[in-house]
């Protein structure tokens, strides 16, 4: 408003100065035709300062009546934004996963996520001038028609720029989405192949960082799925997956932990079920582990009843210090490969001398072999020390064959569908792109067309 | 506020001296025209002299009432806006 008072002062001063230049008794013809020129200009200014509020409204009429909103434009740009963000996530997990098993997919992987990243630097240059315009468009027309208002015509061409840049953009932006949908056209067949991701996190809100996931659907186990810094991803080519009972386990040490998902049609649990825009089924399953503490390296803690708190402090491959506070006596249990050999467990300071006083029993896990040990842990609060030590020439994950196998179950049906979700992937990334940069050179060229009828001159001379 | 004030200022010395140098052009121009030079070309420029002063007393005289008008305009329309200011001669 303050920018507007001082345009209306301008071009009243305008006028005035036209006044005195028709006044001058010099009889030079250039500097004598600026006397009518200033004194319409000053009209026109006065004209646009005081209906700037209507025209404004005008400009919302106009925008409400082509079918835009800001509010449901600013939110669909923000999904757009989410949307890609989780694709590029899943491209990393992916890659990070299944570049050890099979070699060529990093290049593979890194060749679509370039295109999808530059949709969705495409996208966010989009909501930033979308935020600027909406939050702005009163500040913007108020700096145009200063700039106009200033005599003799010297930021007229300017000020006219970025007025009609300010309402051009502010009517016709929110129009961007239809404009998308007619670029884009949908693929004959929609893929149905789900993809199921998410984090793992332990009952105690932590994140697992390493392990193997296995799903069981209807007596078949797929299984063991890496994981890679506490995400998995898994998918399979039995759309018919997601609407039977499902059981996910957390595969480690030779147990099968359970999870919160235990015959569950995974379709009734996805979070984040994101639209169908990549004709994608995406479907984002955080999972929590019943039990264990932590895992990593062919060793795992797990407790069992559930207590209220632990806080693992230290866990290597050779020294294991947590501290568990509960309100009544539980069983910690310590799985370990045989690689592994426990040398002595301090409770509270006070050491067992030997492993016999804990019950143990032995296990198979894929071609290792193992043992647990439970220890009892009385009601209250306790910090338990575990020293170990580490065979180096024994293994303390299964062999890489397993997950090789359950990968070769992945991909085997069809490859057919991995390159049709990457074509349709890039596809999509480049119309976005392409859609983007053509509406924005479209609605520039229109506000340059407004300003030349504001500004009234032929030669570019754009903010820039 | 002060570069409103200054544009203020401005505006009110402006009239002051427009109103001043239209009556001393407009007695230029007549004594141009009033000249005994036999020239045709130098007795136009004070025909053109004297019209300019003359369009610029009418345009000083009736320009507070156009932006009058104007302001009442919008603000007929909703637009509530200060009045445009009246400069004096002293």
């Amino acid at each position: 408003m303050h920018l507007l008072l001082i345009a209306y002062y301008l071009s009243i001063l305008t006028f005035y100065l036209g006044v005195l230049i028709y006044a001058l008794p010099i009889p030079l013809t250039g500097l004598k035709k600026w006397g009518p020129k200033l004194i319409t200009d000053a009209f026109f200014i006065a004209i646009l300062t005081l209906s700037l509020n209507t025209i404004v409204n005008v400009a919302e009429y106009l925008r409400a009546l082509a079918g835009g909103s800001w509010e449901a434009f600013l939110l669909q740009i923000k999904s757009v934004i989410a949307f890609r963000t989780v694709i590029v996530f899943l491209f990393s997990i992916f890659s990070n996963i299944f570049s050890k098993f099979l070699p060529g997919i990093n290049r593979l992987i890194t060749l679509i996520t370039n295109p999808i990243l530059t949709s969705l630097y495409s996208n966010m240059l989009l909501y930033s001038i979308a935020t600027v315009v909406y939050r702005g468009i009163w500040l913007l027309s108020s700096l145009g028609i200063f700039l106009m208002a200033i005599p003799f015509r010297i930021a007229r061409n300017a000020g006219a720029f970025i007025f009609s840049f300010a309402l051009v953009f502010y009517i016709a932006l929110p129009l961007y989405p239809s404009f998308y949908r007619i670029l884009l056209y949908s693929p004959s067949t929609p893929l149905e192949t789900p993809i199921i991701y998410g984090s793992i996190i332990n009952e105690f809100g932590q994140p697992i960082s390493d392990g193997y996931i296995g799903i069981e659907i209807k007596d078949s186990y797929i299984g063991p799925v890496p994981l890679y810094s506490s995400n998995y991803i898994f998918f399979t080519t039995n759309s018919k997956m997601l609407s039977s009972p499902t059981t996910i386990y957390f595969d480690v040490v030779g147990h099968q932990f359970y999870t919160n998902i235990s015959n569950i049609n995974l379709h009734d649990v996805c979070f984040q079920n994101i639209d169908r825009e990549f004709y994608l089924d995406l479907c984002r399953i955080d999972i929590q582990v019943k039990g264990l503490i932590m895992y990593s390296n062919g060793i795992a803690l797990h407790i069992l009843p559930k207590v209220s708190n632990v806080s693992l402090a230290i866990f290597t491959g050779e020294y294991i210090k947590l501290t568990i506070d509960s309100q009544f006596d539980s069983e910690l249990f310590i799985s370990i490969v045989d690689a592994y050999s426990i040398i002595e467990v301090t409770i509270d300071n006070a050491t067992s001398a030997s492993m016999d006083g804990f019950t143990s029993y032995q296990w198979y896990w894929y071609d290792l072999m193992g043992s647990t040990y439970i220890i009892n842990i009385p009601q209250g609060s306790h910090i338990i020390e575990i020293k170990m030590r580490l065979n180096d020439r024994l293994f303390v994950e299964p062999s890489e064959a397993y997950s090789y196998a359950t990968i070769q179950q992945m991909f085997s049906v069809d490859n057919a569908f991995f390159a049709d979700m990457l074509n349709e992937i890039a596809r999509i990334a480049y119309i976005d792109l392409i859609a983007s940069l053509m509406f924005l050179s479209l609605l520039t060229s229109i506000s340059w067309g407004l300003s030349r009828l504001i500004g009234a001159s032929g030669k570019i001379r754009v903010l820039l | 506020m002060d570069i409103i004030n200054l544009i203020k200022d401005l505006i009110n010395k402006t009239v002051m001296v427009s109103w001043l140098l239209f009556l001393l052009t407009w007695i230029i121009g007549w004594a141009i025209k009033g000249s005994p030079i036999p020239m045709g070309k130098t007795r136009r420029i004070g025909q053109g002299l004297i019209e300019d002063a003359i369009w610029g007393a009418f345009w000083v005289a009736i320009g507070t009432s156009v932006f009058w008008l104007i302001t009442y305009i919008s603000s007929f329309l909703g637009n509530a806006y200060p009045q445009p200011p009246m400069p004096q001669i002293s």
